[in-house]
């Protein structure tokens, strides 16, 4: 048997099977990001925030452009050579299609690194401070670890990071490594229910990570038994045979119950004789199990120990902390400050908060608490405040005004030549931070510390930080995802080919060319994305 | 099984576990249908006994699912439902019902198996693909269920209905530590495999319909139900992506804590002020959610009314009425089911302009709606009806569907839904569109088809068994649900109403005594619900034994049908036709004799080709 129109087109329809398929499913396709494009201007028309606006590197997205763009002109010399049958000129050009998909993919991902190390968090106030997390200070005052760089450093050294965590609510200063954007909590006291821990081994992993590596084993407070996994294990386990059996036990009785009721007043409907049964077990019989709902642990010395967690895994009290899955730690929250060098500042949102109370907005930013403590960021401000002066003069000439950008965000252009006393403009980006954004070795950031209890919301810059982020990662991701799709079926197609090109030459033309408008297809969302993310 | 193979023994597993033959496929899809929709059907009996005795545990055969006593015992409190449990078997329900389930049946299924053999295809246009689609769905609707079993979820399976709205649906179970041992964030992943497979499908059969027809086989010469099939792969291949926009941004804020539904300052109780950023909206996951989900309501449908429209002219022995209009009524019906989904919405507050014209869409599309149902009505007028066991499916679902389509119109209309949106009221409504229409059509397009797949005829027997008790019990389960709907029953009370009793006999309380005077229907829906189950398993039991017990079909065209499937030999083999077919007439042909109706199939040329058929 043999599927017709596999090769040939069929001839009232001029079509071949996978000609139509493609299109078809480009159709779908089409659906797909219009329904992500959709979402995006859903978005953004009922954003209650700032939304930000060009905040994406424009150079490396532009050179993407070009790229595709030579990738669907050269998949389709690649499909031509096919047609003339020039099988090297053929696998030749797929090679370079497939080099362009490398290289977008390349600078995507450089894109995506900078953002998962970009640290933002909101002020109480409404203050929106960028920047990067500081490991360490050294000595002459000069910002040296970027974050990232610090993460694997700090891994050795685990054995004396007791002491320096437990010291770590004195101010920073110094030579101090300060953790920073983790929730320290002391603790000589750790609680677990069971009921709604969850078997998750590697979140109760800190257990084992920090406080058996300090010598201070959490000790069961009944059985002195030192906390282990499978003391836990035990325990759930124990727990869940005993309440079942206590859930079997009691749905028996309420059944014989039921029987009885039934059997004295079969006339009254369900729901009456429900109010005169008595549906209550008596919780004092002798054959119920007694259920333990929590366990808990103290240490053996009765110091406490420090724990650290990524603030989203952890809401945290001043004196206690629940963690997902029902891990509760009772003890004192430890000073826990987010430490940023800062290189962007937004005061929309206050501003706009402002204005909603009838209050002069820039009477409102003097007062917020970064420019009245960080006397770096008031330098700053004051700074600027002098060139929208110039700016309002400049545009007031031509009948306009500055907009909310240039009046309540600050870019690191602006800051670093505040700080230094210069002009913003007299800040020449490199080439690399046309990419990755300012080089934190060379420059010189003002540096701000922002207390747990004065943020309002951080994050990196990930899908969490805000739904521009979240949008901006799904359609670019999901897009990523189509040019390494299509970048593997033109590598099967380019270099796997050889015996359907001896056998059937046609056929693999038909695949090459329908694999190409795959491609086009691609790019052209690409060519939708720059400008929708990129541009406006 | 394989006479008219043409070539070499296929092993085992690649003849029936891994084929790629589309009657195989067929056949896997409605097992996998079938099993899933007695699964659905028996969650759904676990929530009846819940509603209708909700202080008393539930009996123990109702508790095998939940396999061990501790297990059992985080699904149950004393032996009884819980309202979460409650929650997440109303959720899977429904899910099961309508993605796993009768979508599945009909299009997968009826879809798969009798398509190309209506068209003179050997085989869809891309028999590998549709292996996968298959499998994926296969795949997706097990990762869904996940959660039933301990080794894989720490939560249960997901239980925010079968919407999955937002906020509730981004927060359910985010306290688990693993998110994706949580059911909630596998419903997701299983969507997103669903609707992979359904898209696989779709461009399947499109393709498989434009381009492999036989010769002489003009658009209009197609059996309907290519037609319908036709018309249901544009709707689940444009439909569906939106859903799967919707299910990954769902998954990308479960999994990375990102907010694009929930909005600005929410606060749950378990949760408290929910740490995300905020400024998304939960609408526009119900946009996405009905730009699918209402066009999914003829997907389920137009296989369905396809079965029926084959039924029908085969057991009349005339053709089917209004042929041409019903073609042109499908289309139209495509078209405008992707422009009334916002009638799911209107109590979110769109303003009255964006109701007014989904109003208006809703309304216009009962007319092809109706002009389907019409036809199919007057094709039986004059007809020398033979009451076989299809035909039997076919005239239950004329009415049924009817009440289904009926009860329609007052929530087409703002004013009126407001009142009864999330009452019993809209449970019955879809429940009597897609239980006893769409169901009994399928079941009708299952005795049709089965002697062509077997070479033996169901038992008639079993049948009466089957149909009137179903018939009966099913009206008994859903018309008091419009009766309890239209008294302000909300479907989402796991207690049936209890909690909205009178505390006392002389309560002034309206509602409360309103809710009193209704609340017993509940056991007698209950009951229905339960003997439902019982009249389902003579089907179950035909389905397997007239494979070995059934009367032997005559000949290869058992029930004088007209249309290509039935030139093929019974069962037929691998490549499906032993002669190239040519097509030579409209499909449904019949001519008046003496001795009754005689079928003109569409395959044999006739000198005197009636005048009717030309066009």
């Amino acid at each position: 048997m043999e599927i017709p129109y596999l090769v040939e087109a069929r001839k009232d329809t001029g079509l071949f099977n996978s000609k139509i398929a493609i299109w078809l499913f480009l159709a779908s396709e089409v659906m797909l990001f219009g329904g992500l494009f959709s979402s995006y201007i859903f978005l953004r028309i009922y954003a209650d925030y700032p939304w930000p606006e060009r905040s994406l590197p424009i150079l490396p997205g532009y050179i993407n452009t070009f790229v595709l763009i030579g990738s669907s002109i050269t998949v389709v010399f690649a499909w031509a050579a096919l047609k003339l049958r020039k099988y090297g000129w053929f696998q030749l050009w797929i090679g370079i299609t497939i080099a362009c998909a490398a290289l977008f993919m390349a600078l995507k991902g450089i894109e995506y690194n900078v953002k998962f190390n970009h640290q933002a968090a909101q002020h109480l106030d409404g203050t929106i401070v960028e920047g990067h997390l500081s490991y360490a200070k050294l000595k002459d005052g000069i910002v040296k670890y970027p974050e990232h760089k610090k993460a694997k450093a700090g891994h050795g050294d685990s054995h004396d990071s007791h002491d320096k965590a437990k010291d770590s609510h004195a101010a920073p200063s110094g030579y101090e490594k300060i953790p920073a954007n983790v929730i320290n909590f002391s603790t000589n006291e750790l609680s677990i229910n069971l009921k709604t821990y969850v078997e998750n081994k590697k979140r109760i992993k800190f257990l084992n990570d920090q406080a058996a590596e300090q010598k201070q084993e959490l000790v069961s407070v009944e059985t002195g038994e030192p906390l282990t996994l499978e003391l836990l294990d035990k325990a759930r386990k124990d727990y869940r045979a005993n309440f079942a059996h206590n859930e079997d036990l009691q749905a028996k009785w309420l059944r014989e119950a039921w029987d009885k009721a039934r059997e004295k007043d079969s006339e009254s409907p369900n729901w009456k004789l429900a109010r005169t049964l008595k549906v209550e077990p008596n919780p004092a019989d002798p054959e119920l199990k007694t259920v333990v709902n929590t366990l808990k642990f103290k240490t053996k010395s009765g110091d406490p120990v420090v724990f650290r967690f990524k603030p989203t895994e952890v809401r945290e009290y001043p004196e206690s902390a629940i963690l997902k899955g029902g891990v509760a730690l009772s003890g004192k929250l430890l000073r826990s400050p987010l430490i940023l060098h800062v290189d962007g500042l937004d005061f929309r949102a206050l501003a706009t908060a402002a204005e909603a109370l009838g209050k002069e907005p820039m009477e409102e930013i003097e007062k917020s608490w970064i420019i009245q403590n960080n006397p770096d960021i008031a330098k700053i401000w004051h700074a600027h405040l002098k060139d929208i002066e110039k700016l309002t003069k400049h545009l007031e000439e031509r009948g306009q005004e500055p907009n909310e950008v240039d009046l309540y965000r600050l870019n690191w252009k602006e800051i670093v030549a505040y700080l230094e006393g210069t002009s913003p403009n007299d800040i020449k980006d490199s080439l690399v931070e046309k990419f990755k954004g300012p080089d934190y070795y060379k420059r010189h950031f003002p540096e701000v510390t922002l207390e747990r209890n004065q943020i309002h919301f951080e994050s990196k810059f990930t899908p969490r930080w805000n739904n521009f982020y979240a949008i901006y990662f799904i359609i670019t991701g999901l897009h990523g995802l189509h040019v390494i799709g299509g970048a593997i079926v033109l590598f099967y197609f380019g270099f796997r080919s050889r015996k359907m090109y001896e056998s059937n030459p046609t056929w693999l033309t038909n695949r090459v060319e329908v694999a190409g408008l795959f491609w086009h297809f691609v790019d052209l969302v690409w060519i939708f994305l720059f400008p929708v993310l990129y541009l406006m | 099984m394989s006479d008219h193979s043409d070539h070499h023994e296929e092993s085992f597993i690649r003849k029936y576990i891994f084929s790629v033959d589309h009657k195989t496929i067929g056949i896997q899809y409605a097992l996998g249908a079938m099993i899933f929709l007695l699964f659905g059907f028996y969650l759904m009996m676990v929530m009846r006994w819940s509603i209708a005795y909700p202080q008393e545990p539930l009996p123990e055969w109702m508790t095998w699912i939940f396999g061990g006593a501790d297990w059992r015992a985080s699904w149950l409190q004393a032996g009884k439902l819980t309202g979460e449990t409650y929650n997440m078997f109303g959720a899977m329900h429904g899910t099961i019902m309508v993605f796993l389930g009768v979508v599945p049946l009909g299009f997968g299924a009826f879809g798969n198996y009798v398509t190309p053999l209506q068209i003179g295809a050997p085989d869809m246009a891309f028999p590998r693909l549709n292996m996968a689609s298959f499998w994926l769905y296969l795949a997706g609707g097990l990762v869904m269920c996940l959660g039933f079993f301990e080794w894989f979820s720490d939560t249960g399976v997901a239980k925010s209905g079968w919407t999955n709205y937002p906020p509730l649906a981004n927060f359910a179970d985010l306290e688990a530590a693993n998110q994706w041992r949580s059911g909630q964030t596998q419903w997701l992943l299983g969507l997103v495999l669903l609707i992979t497979s359904s898209l696989l499908g779709s461009v399947n059969v499109i393709t498989t319909v434009v381009n492999l027809r036989a010769k002489g086989l003009t658009w209009m010469k197609l059996p309907f139900l290519v037609w319908a099939m036709l018309v249901t792969a544009f709707l689940l291949l444009l439909a569906f992506p939106p859903l799967e926009v919707a299910g990954i941004m769902q998954l990308v804020d479960r999994t990375t804590g990102s907010s694009l539904f929930s909005p600005s300052g929410l606060y749950t109780k378990t949760l408290g002020l929910v740490d995300v950023a905020g400024g998304g909206s939960p609408l526009l996951f119900q946009h996405l959610f009905w730009f699918l989900g209402h066009p999914e309501v003829y997907v389920l449908l137009l296989p369905a009314i396809a079965c029926v429209a084959e039924i029908i002219p085969a057991n009349t022995q005339k053709p089917l009425w209004g042929y041409r209009s019903m073609v042109g009524a499908v289309i139209v019906l495509g078209f405008l089911s992707f422009i009334v989904w916002a009638h799911h919405m209107y109590l979110t507050g769109m303003g009255p302009a964006v109701s007014a014209f989904f109003q208006t869409t809703t309304v216009l599309i009962s007319i092809p709606s109706v002009i389907l149902i019409s036809a199919l009505l007057i094709s039986l007028w004059g007809g020398s009806i033979r009451f076989t066991p299809p035909m039997m499916w076919a005239t239950a679902f004329l009415p049924m569907f009817g009440i289904g389509g009926l009860t329609g119109l007052p929530l087409a209309f703002n004013f009126a839904d407001l009142q009864l949106h999330d009452t019993y009221y809209v449970i019955g409504h879809f429940h009597y569109v897609v239980a006893p229409g769409i169901l009994f059509g399928l079941f009708g397009g299952i005795h049709h088809w089965y002697p062509k797949i077997t070479g033996r005829y169901m038992s008639k027997f079993l049948n009466h068994l089957h149909f009137w008790p179903s018939l009966i019990f099913i009206n008994c389960l859903f018309f008091p649900m419009l009766i309890q709907g239209l008294a302000g029953f909300h479907r989402r009370w796991y207690n049936g109403g209890e909690a909205y009793l009178p505390t006392s006999d002389d309560s002034e309380n309206v509602f409360a005594n309103l809710v009193a005077n209704f609340i017993e229907l509940n056991e007698f829906m209950s009951i229905s619900a339960w003997l439902l189950g019982i009249a389902q398993i003579p089907f179950i039991i035909n389905v397997f034994l007239s494979i070995w017990k059934g009367k032997k079909v005559e000949n290869d065209n058992p029930w004088d049908c007209t249309t290509l499937e039935w030139a093929t030999p019974t069962p037929p083999g691998h490549g499906n036709f032993t002669f190239e077919p040519t097509i030579y007439r409209e499909p449904y042909q019949y001519e008046p004799t003496d001795e009754g109706n005689i079928a003109l199939v569409q395959w044999e040329k006739d000198e005197e080709t009636p005048e009717d058929s030309k066009a």
